[in-house]
């Protein structure tokens, strides 16, 4: 054997060697990727996901609620929450006083807010801040401090439509009003995805849809902000001229059954909720329930008119101006004597009144103020709204019956009575009344018949122009409306100097556009009665608002020729400039 | 020898679309990252929008107007008798 073939031998050795080696690595590699895939697969693939797959929420804004010409009522706008891990903040405790500095609070009570809470993962610090200290705050770089997008809801007309629109609480959820009401729809849904996340948090893929986004629904309601504000103010002016417990006042247009105004006194501002009473809260409009006193009696007067047995001439004896109804006796202020029904209403006759109540028969007076929704709810889906009171008819004793015609024995709401009264203004017909603006009318009911309702409008109109509620009158327009002074009950009877001042009426009367309630709960500057301290409310603001929704004169008053006035207008050649 | 042809150019083929996929995996990563962006632009215009039409609300509070008109401006309300109508 030479040393070349030994050599060669030695060569093939060390080829197959390597060759050998490189194989067994290969076939290594082969099997550790088959492992991988195969065997290893789910729990890789788990860890995997589980460090970059997130489901991520995708923030769905509250609606806003805008008024019938599409100003904005409700808003949310994005704010800034500080929340710490209290661990990690504990960290950096040497800092807390700068922290403390930029809160405007102490160390102390940092220490009490985040000490007894170091078991917990995520404490609010504070949350809806300003954007200038949100910005503070992240300059601060505190270890374990972070902000975190949430949303505030602004209120721009704040206290003047406070109690329609209601407010949310801190976590954007509708507490009271139209944000409870409608809080579903407002809210809509957030959307859920699954992403892929980078080591850097950033989503680089959407992986899946798992629930779609649906964003919160707008909302428009029937109220014109306009009007409500000079609603708000002549209501704000008159309770505190009259020193009054409260007042409220509710505009419905009796055509379409919506509301277009609906302020209370006292109110509060929803932008800044603190220190406030609940009870300022309560939408009286629709929470609170009161006897309806004389703006009863024009119902009494329509079921009797359409009973047939009664015409507005028909002769009612009122004198003496009391009379005996078993042990009680009903009262007029004076002695009227005798007087017709449109008398009745103009004069406000307590007796009259009765009388005809008496004379009909129980179940069809029922019927009648069943019919004009009395002792029912209106299909306003404002919270808290109560039902009125009306006795079955089976129950009444006399005296009730006879009370009943002058609104005593029985209890409604401001936009119940405003219902009432929009029939009347309507023709007869029951239009639901809406806080939504309306598209299309949802059917009427027929209440009455349309002569009787415009018969029982020219009565109230007399009341405006010759009765009890001249102060009503709105220059340029036929005005019908009634007022009514009632004593409060309390647990023990009838309060002798407590009264609530009523006024419910309509502009103009001929066509009414408008329909509208105004209560004065107890007065105490000296007036009481509904036609001093009520009825001018309603002339101040119809004033305005006829103004506003440019709703045309239909009394002639006073005034120059329009063609005198326009010629007083005709500009000089040599002034007139050109355009 | 014609196989071994048909087996390269499979594989060149595959190669070329392993290539391929992988270009195009980072071109979609790279719209994604955009489409992302141009929604955060959004939502934030969104935003502004809202907090714009809220500073206009503000600005045109009936109270404010109400005062600026009166105070500022010496306006007044016409008395009826100042009314005319045009029919």
């Amino acid at each position: 054997m030479s040393d070349r073939a030994k050599f060669v031998r030695e060569l093939k050795f060390r080829r197959r060697l390597v060759v050998t080696v490189f194989l067994c690595g290969a076939a290594a590699l082969i099997w550790r990727a088959v492992e991988l895939q195969l065997y290893e697969r789910e729990f890789l693939q788990g860890h995997g996901d589980a460090r970059h797959l997130r489901v991520d929420q995708i923030h769905a804004d509250r609606g806003m609620i805008l008024d019938r010409t599409g100003e904005p009522l409700a808003i949310s706008t994005p704010t800034q929450s500080a929340w710490i891990q209290p661990t990690e903040f504990l960290q950096d405790r040497e800092r807390w006083p700068e922290l403390a500095e930029t809160l405007g609070i102490s160390v102390e009570q940092i220490d009490a807010l985040v000490l007894p809470r170091l078991d917990r993962k995520f404490v609010y610090l504070r949350r809806h801040l300003t954007p200038d200290e949100g910005a503070a705050i992240r300059n601060l770089g505190l270890a374990g401090v972070d902000l975190q997008q949430e949303y505030r809801r602004y209120y721009p007309a704040a206290e003047v439509t406070s109690h329609v629109i209601g407010f949310t609480n801190v976590d954007d959820r509708g507490q009271e009003g139209v944000e409870l009401a409608y809080d579903e729809h407002l809210r809509g849904a957030p959307g859920l995805r699954r992403v892929l996340k980078d080591r850097l948090g950033r989503i680089v893929e959407d992986v899946e849809r798992l629930q779609p986004i649906r964003p919160g629904e707008d909302i428009r309601l029937s109220l014109d902000e306009r009007v409500q504000y000079v609603a708000y103010r002549a209501l704000k002016n008159a309770v505190y001229a009259e020193r009054a417990r409260a007042g409220s006042m509710v505009i419905v247009d009796p055509r379409t059954g919506e509301i277009i105004a609906m302020v209370n006194q006292p109110s509060y501002n929803p932008n800044n909720r603190v220190d406030l009473k609940v009870e300022y809260f309560r939408n009286r409009a629709v929470t609170d329930l009161f006897e309806p006193g004389s703006t009863m009696k024009p119902f009494t007067i329509a079921i009797a008119l359409e009973t047939g047995r009664y015409q507005p001439d028909t002769v009612i004896e009122t004198a003496p101006g009391y009379f005996k109804v078993g042990r009680n006796t009903v009262r007029d202020i004076k002695n009227f004597g005798t007087l017709d029904v449109a008398g009745v209403i103009e004069k406000s006759s307590n007796v009259g009144s009765s009388k005809i109540a008496l004379s009909l028969e129980r179940e069809t007076l029922w019927k009648g103020l069943r019919r004009f929704g009395f002792g029912a709810l209106t299909d306003v889906a404002l919270p808290g709204e109560t039902f009125g009171h009306l006795n079955d008819y089976a129950n009444w004793s006399d005296i009730e019956h006879a009370t009943l015609a002058f609104g005593y024995g029985l209890s409604v709401t401001a936009i119940q009575l405003a219902r009432a009264y929009a029939v009347l203004a309507n023709d007869g017909w029951m239009q639901p009344l809406s806080i939504l603006q309306r598209d299309s009318l949802p059917p009427r009911e027929r209440v009455i018949e349309a002569g009787t309702a415009q018969v029982v409008r020219r009565m109230l109109e007399r009341v405006v122009t010759n009765g009890t509620a001249q102060r009503a009158q709105v220059p340029g327009y036929s005005v019908a409306g009634k007022t009514g002074t009632v004593h409060k009950s309390n647990a023990s009877g009838y309060a002798e100097n407590r009264y609530l001042s009523l006024f419910a009426g309509m502009i103009p009367a001929s066509k009414p556009r408008l329909v509208a309630v105004v209560i004065i709960d107890e007065p105490m500057a000296g007036e009481h009665f509904g036609g001093r301290v009520a009825a001018p409310i309603f002339a101040t603001v119809m004033r305005e608002v006829t103004r506003i929704l440019n709703i045309a004169p239909d009394a002639a008053h006073e005034q120059r020729p329009a063609a005198t006035w326009l010629a007083t207008q005709v500009v000089q050649p040599a002034a007139a400039t050109p355009r | 020898m014609k196989l071994v042809a048909i087996a390269l150019i499979a594989g060149l083929c595959a190669f070329a679309s392993a290539i391929d996929l992988v270009l195009n995996r980072h071109a979609s990563r790279k719209l994604f990252v955009e489409l992302q962006s141009l929604r955060d632009t959004r939502q934030r215009l969104d935003q502004e929008w809202g907090q714009l039409l809220l500073e206009q609300a503000t600005w045109a509070t009936h109270v404010r107007i109400e005062s600026v008109a009166r105070d500022a401006l010496g306006m007044v309300t016409p008395e009826s008798s100042q009314v005319f109508e045009l029919r």
